[in-house]
């Protein structure tokens, strides 16, 4: 147990990457971009507008007018085709304000502005004067096909050679051509939280004035995060159905999983945050973190050849199939594996809950989010569990039922060799 | 020759070294022809940018070189540190993440790597990460003892950690290696924390001396001379430094907010607004914030006064959920305007065992005494001018300490309104009408 | 059935919990937050940064020496408002060691004072001291002495050559100075960075590199010493290097005297970039030649060879260890064939015998004494003596068998150099500069 109290420590420490990297773009940046293209025989601007974290909040304080910003950007658009200035006219636009970090809104407003007519072969030149001075991604194409680097401020490059682009003046050569007209987003898609995850989280400890109602409404909130955050790449949700699979688990099981998971992650919160406030000192935790891969790469292929093992012995020796014996230590494992995954958010809230003294608040907020997160994970277990009692019943006698368990376990190796060849290179 | 070195490297000779650090040859590219484009378009764009002090062309021109040789250690070190000075330049904290990622990355070459350790240290500095700072600075120290950089490193996380006589004695250190920008500014700021403001102001102009070439360098350390002179009752030689930064390095927010300070304290409060709201377009710190806010109470704008102010639980709010720990400046906000005074009073509390410094002790003390504990608040405003730093704002709330406590503050008062006669819109007032009684 | 039971149950779980899985999710930004003072930590220091240095028998005055030591690199001719000036809190020296034992025997310290007016109208021009050190004894032996202003335009600075003719001065020592811009005459292809050029033209010594260093400037202090004041009457050598002072300034001693810190130095090119590990760069600047043994080891086994034999595998292999006769060109000076030895001290000087007589100006070799031209380097090194060439050749063993071809394709300097002194060009002004053409016209 001790052991495992230090792995705790250990995996839990690699949540610290994801609060210590930098966003894609600062939290007060504003981000334009320009699509200029030619569709029939007219000249068109497909313009995008992201206003991170705390431009949205003055804009908000002073109100936003969608048609104000409309013709305020179309104004100081500077589009000239074959040397002779265009007019912008603003013909469509949606607007939305995306959920951003610590529970602030961000806004993506959307333009088309239509120029003019637009016949045969002419050099076109577009200067962006909006928001000149500010901070931001700046990016112009030319072209209805021409990939955005950004992904129209969907998703800004993170690769570290790429410096934020800074284009506000461009030059081509246009012709007609037969693509549509530009179309705004609609939808969901326009709604996207493009920036963080489980913000909705970290936004629980920063309420200003608790009354029991927020404190219920925040367990439950908490909860729900939890749960949606389990579902988020990571986490251990393959390997505990494959595990659950592979060993014949039952749905005792998937609930002793679902508790050891919250265990594990509450405790592997806790550990790391006494390491990022206490002992940065003298560990520099940055270290650690490929060490920190290994040992849980490691540890997963241990658990997938126990369970191979285990497979192998059985199908040998006799077939008594559904009284086995769990082997208690290695479902501990799984747990552990499940809980310990990074989970930045609640470490970021267990910060903030120290940082706004609000200790008893914080610990409650994680353990919720834990239970949430076990909740997922005890679903998805108890899915697998069904599906694989559902299989057994329909007397399949034959390869399949057979291989199922040593496929499962095979799944958990590869999974697990994955995480150490990527941890791999990094140790040094 | 070292210059030359940063901006592109000498010839063939250090394009060798390069590959040699590198560690891997790519057959492949060394064998290509003169038809392979790229290379020719990254010379075409470095020598476009061969110019001292231009931070963004010498980034993008060791982007190509990583692009082609991804494991060198040197193209690494000295990209990490350009990101780090762009970050410096454009106030963009996502350079910050690039330049982790990078030094990250040459550590991973080696680990014994000199400039990306020192520069991991710098970055935990930036990020208010001291003990971590400190960590990283002695490691690098442990690997060269003889540059004069690690040393910046492990004096600037000393004093933010109250460690005053060990900082000193690394900033005398690392002068004596290397007397530079870098270490007659560090040499200046003991000196103004010492209240040796006439030395500081030598260490500056040192500084700047040695700074000539380096842009935004040059522009810190008029900014610096500027600060002093404002806090030592001379604001009109601080607006002609402010000045000559801005002339240096335009719409530098540094030197925006330095001006508007500059103004303030001259009692040009609308131009002082103007030109705090360009620093806040542009880097919205809490205390930019702040400042505008009270700019506009005192001239009379309360609307857009409250909304600078509601602006700023928004950004603590931002900073929490990134790890950023700022509790003595929030505190220090809260308590001058009165907001929710216990909670200030924990806040600096926090504050003050994260940054035991004399900043820690003075924010600590005003908290204290604004929450009616005066007797509680005496030593640790004693101890905020321990080092007998000339700072108004520490000798105002020292001044205010004395009155809730039944003795006189006119002599504290005075000094503070000598050093600077508006040193804060809301309490100069205070300490005025003190002295008048 | 069964199996879409189960994606049925995992879609309705992820329904109830209406997750919405943000791919695109990075982490938390570190938003500004900066309240205590961030100094530049590692910020270059261009005004003292030495970039070249040069020692050769005047060949239009063979009676003389000429030592012309230049500092603060890539002066862009268009940089105003900020032009370039020498620093005034600084102090600028140049040895020179008679005797082999690595100390100066002659120093002469130049310290510069801006003009009244030099906020205003970019004016560039500085005033100057020269003191020079001898036995122990130190005289002032230029005083008040004038630069020319940079080369700004000609609505600034009309008449350029002109105004930098009045910029020579006499010494009361009988050495002539100039102090002030000149073009950078040192030559290289930086691009060979990216490009490798030297395998694109086969191995370079054919020319067509580009000098990255056209059209840039620096600054220039240039002597004409009589060659009675340093010659030794017995070996003929004279052992030369420049360096850079800054004062030590300390906490709690506001007012102390002036205590000058060596920030950079230079004897041999390229021993700084090339040579000294990155932790010891600050150390060796702040070094004498006479503490040269420490460093040996980096002399003895050069990375360099390592890369030659990464670049030219088919040329190798190259010797990578016990480089003595690399410790004997930069330590020691040559012994064998006999050009400038010094003695057995390590000391990194530009060592010049004066018994040599300068190379007429059609017959100069650029490869100096590896090309048959015993007046240049590593004999002194003259302006026109390609360096990077030369020692690319010497790493890869010319001075032990092993001779190759070896260059970086740039082999002259992108304007001639002046046939009097001061030798160095007149810098490019600011209103034409022509940095875009000058890689046309090199090569």
């Amino acid at each position: 147990m001790k052991k495992l109290l230090v792995l705790a420590v250990a995996l839990a420490a690699l949540a610290l990457p994801g609060v210590a990297a930098a966003h894609p773009l600062g939290n007060f940046t504003i981000n334009r971009f320009a699509r200029v293209q030619v569709s029939g025989h007219r000249l068109y601007v497909r313009y995008v507008l992201d206003l991170a974290e705390i431009p949205t909040y003055q804009a908000r304080q002073e109100g936003v007018n969608a048609n104000a910003y409309a013709g305020r950007i179309a104004r100081n658009l500077h589009v000239t085709i074959g040397g002779r200035p265009a007019t912008l006219l603003p013909v469509k636009h949606a607007l939305a304000f995306p959920l951003g970090v610590a529970g602030l809104h961000t806004m993506r407003l959307e333009l088309i502005l239509r120029g003019p007519r637009f016949d045969g072969a002419e050099r076109v030149t577009v200067h962006d004067a909006n928001y000149t001075g500010r901070l931001g991604w700046k990016e112009i194409v030319f072209g209805a096909t021409t990939k955005s680097l950004s992904d129209e401020l969907h998703a800004y490059p993170k690769s570290l050679l790429q410096s934020p682009l800074d284009v506000t003046s461009a030059a081509a050569q246009l012709a007609p051509m037969p693509d549509a007209a530009p179309q705004l987003t609609t939808g969901k898609a326009l709604e996207a939280p493009d920036r963080i995850s489980d913000s909705g989280f970290t936004t629980l400890i920063g309420r200003r004035h608790l009354s029991l109602l927020v404190i219920l409404a925040s367990l439950a909130a908490a909860l729900f995060w939890g749960a949606a955050h389990a579902l988020s790449p990571g986490h251990g949700k393959t390997i505990v159905a494959a595990y659950l699979v592979g060993k014949r688990g039952t749905a005792k099981d998937a609930a002793l999983l679902g508790a050891i998971v919250t265990v594990t992650h509450t405790v592997g919160v806790f550990a790391l945050g006494l390491v990022t406030l206490g002992l940065s000192q003298w560990i520099v935790p940055d270290r650690l973190y490929p060490w920190i891969n290994l040992t849980a790469g490691v540890m997963v292929v241990s658990i997938g050849i126990t369970v191979l093992r285990a497979r192998f012995r059985h199908a040998h020796h006799h077939h008594h199939d559904h009284d086995h014996h769990h082997d208690h230590r290695s479902l501990l494992a799984v747990g552990v594996s499940g809980g310990l995954l990074p989970c930045p958010s609640a470490l970021v809230v267990l910060l903030a809950a120290i940082s706004l003294h609000r200790l008893a608040f914080g610990l409650v907020l994680i353990v919720a989010f834990s239970v949430g997160l076990a909740l997922s994970i005890t679903a998805l277990g108890l899915a697998a569990v069904v599906a694989k009692q559902a299989f057994a019943r329909r007397s399949f006698e034959g390869v399949l039922i057979r291989a199922l368990p040593a496929v499962s376990a095979l799944v958990i190796v590869v999974a697990g060799v994955a995480m150490t060849v990527r941890a791999l290179p990094k140790v040094h | 020759m070292k210059g030359r070195l940063l901006i592109a490297g000498t010839a063939a000779v250090l394009a060798a070294a390069v590959l040699a650090l590198g560690g891997v040859l790519r057959p492949g590219r060394a064998a290509a022809g003169p038809g392979d484009a790229l290379p020719t378009a990254v010379a075409a764009e470095l020598q476009k940018g061969f110019s001292a002090g231009d931070t963004k062309s010498e980034i993008a021109g060791l982007q190509a070189e990583l692009r082609i040789y991804p494991h060198s250690s040197k193209a690494l070190d000295t990209l990490g540190l350009a990101y780090q000075q762009r970050a410096r330049e454009t106030a963009d904290p996502s350079y910050y993440g690039k330049a982790q990622g990078i030094l990250d990355r040459a550590l991973g070459l080696d680990r014994n790597d000199l400039i990306a350790t020192a520069g991991l240290g710098q970055l935990a500095l930036s990020r208010h990460q001291f003990r971590r700072a400190l960590a990283l600075g002695l490691r690098a120290k442990r690997i060269s003892p003889t540059t004069a950089g690690v040393y910046g490193v492990i004096g600037d996380a000393e004093l933010e950690l109250g460690r005053y006589p060990q900082a000193f004695a690394s900033f005398d250190h690392m002068n004596a290696i290397k007397p530079d920008v870098a270490s007659y500014a560090r040499v200046s700021y003991a000196r103004e924390l010492l209240g040796d403001t006439r030395g500081a102001i030598r260490a500056m102009s040192l500084a700047s001396s040695a700074a000539v070439g380096e842009r935004e360098a040059s522009a810190w350390t008029h900014v610096q001379l500027g600060l002093l002179y404002l806090n030592s009752g001379r604001a009109s030689h601080a607006v002609a430094e402010m000045r000559d930064a801005l002339a240096l390095f335009p719409s530098y927010y540094f030197a925006l907010d330095g001006m508007a300070q500059a103004e303030t304290s001259l009692g040009n409060l609308r131009s002082a607004a103007r030109l705090e709201a360009e620093a806040v377009a542009k880097v919205p710190l809490p205390q930019y914030v702040g400042l505008l806010g009270d700019l506009k109470q005192a001239t009379g704008h309360t609307r857009a006064a409250r909304r600078e102010y509601a602006l700023i639980p928004v950004i603590q709010k931002l900073l929490a959920a990134n790890g950023v720990r700022n509790d003595l400046d929030i505190a220090l906000f809260d308590v001058d305007h009165g907001i929710d005074l216990p909670r200030a009073l924990q806040l600096a509390r926090k504050g003050y065992t994260e940054r035991p410094s004399i900043l820690g002790d003075d924010v600590l003390s005003w908290a204290l005494a604004r929450n009616g504990e005066c007797r509680a608040a005496l030593p640790r405003s004693e101890r905020a001018l321990r080092l007998h730093t000339q700072d108004p704002v520490k000798l105002f709330h020292r001044g205010y300490i004395a009155a809730c406590l039944g003795g006189d503050a006119r002599s504290y008062y005075a000094r503070a309104l000598a050093l600077n006669p508006r040193f804060s819109l809301i309490w100069a007032p205070v300490a005025r009408k003190g002295l008048a009684r | 059935m069964r199996k879409l039971a189960l994606g049925l149950l995992v879609a309705a779980v992820a329904a109830v919990l209406g997750v919405v899985v943000a791919t695109r999710s990075g982490g938390p930004g570190t938003a500004a937050a900066s309240s205590h003072r961030e100094a530049p930590l590692i910020s270059q220091d261009p005004t003292a940064d030495n970039t070249d240095l040069y020692a050769f028998v005047s060949p239009d005055k063979p009676s003389t020496a000429t030592i012309i030591s230049n500092w603060i690199p890539g002066e862009d001719p268009a940089a105003g408002p900020n032009y370039y000036t020498f620093s005034s809190t600084a102090r600028y020296d140049i040895y020179a060691d008679t005797n082999g034992d690595g100390r100066p025997d002659i120093s002469w310290y130049v310290r510069f004072k801006n003009l009244p007016s030099q906020f205003f109208l970019g004016n560039t021009q500085q005033s100057y001291t020269v003191t020079k050190v001898e036995h122990g004894k130190s005289t002032i032996v230029g005083k008040g002495l004038l630069t020319p202003p940079d080369n700004i335009g000609p609505r600034s600075t009309p008449n350029y050559a002109s105004l930098a003719a009045k910029g020579v001065h006499t010494l009361t020592d009988g050495t002539t100075i100039f102090a002030g811009q000149r073009d950078d005459p040192f030559f290289a292809d930086v691009g060979a960075i990216f490009d490798l050029v030297a395998i694109r033209h086969g191995t370079g010594a054919t020319g067509g590199g580009k000098d990255f260093l056209a059209g840039y400037g620096v600054h220039s202090i240039a002597l004409q010493v009589p060659k009675s004041l340093v010659d030794n009457s017995s070996n003929h050598v004279v052992g030369i290097w420049s360096a850079t002072d800054r004062q030590r300034v300390t906490v709690s001693h506001g007012k102390a005297r002036t205590r000058w810190v060596q920030v950079s130095r230079l004897g041999n090119p390229l021993i700084n970039e090339v040579l000294i590990p990155t932790g010891k760069k600050d150390y060796w600047n702040s070094t004498s030649p006479a503490q040269d043994k420490q460093f040996a080891q980096y002399y003895k086994t050069p990375i360099l060879a390592a890369v030659l034999q990464k670049l030219y595998p088919q040329f190798g292999p190259y010797p990578q260890t016990n480089r003595t006769d690399l410790v004997s060109v930069l330590l020691t000076g040559l012994a064998n064939p006999k050009l400038n030895y010094t003695g057995a001290t390590l000391a990194d000087e530009l060592r010049l015998n004066l018994s040599i007589p300068p190379t007429p100006a059609g017959m100069v070799n650029r490869l100096g004494v590896i090309g048959g031209d015993l007046a240049g380097y590593p004999n002194g090194r003259r302006l026109a003596d390609d360096v990077i060439d030369i020692d690319e050749r010497v790493v890869a063993g010319e001075l032990l068998g092993h001779k190759l071809p070896l260059g970086d394709g740039v082999d002259a300097n992108d304007v001639p150099n002046l046939s009097s002194f001061p030798y160095v060009a007149a810098p490019f002004s600011g209103f034409d500069n022509t940095k875009s053409q000058a890689t046309k016209t090199s090569g």
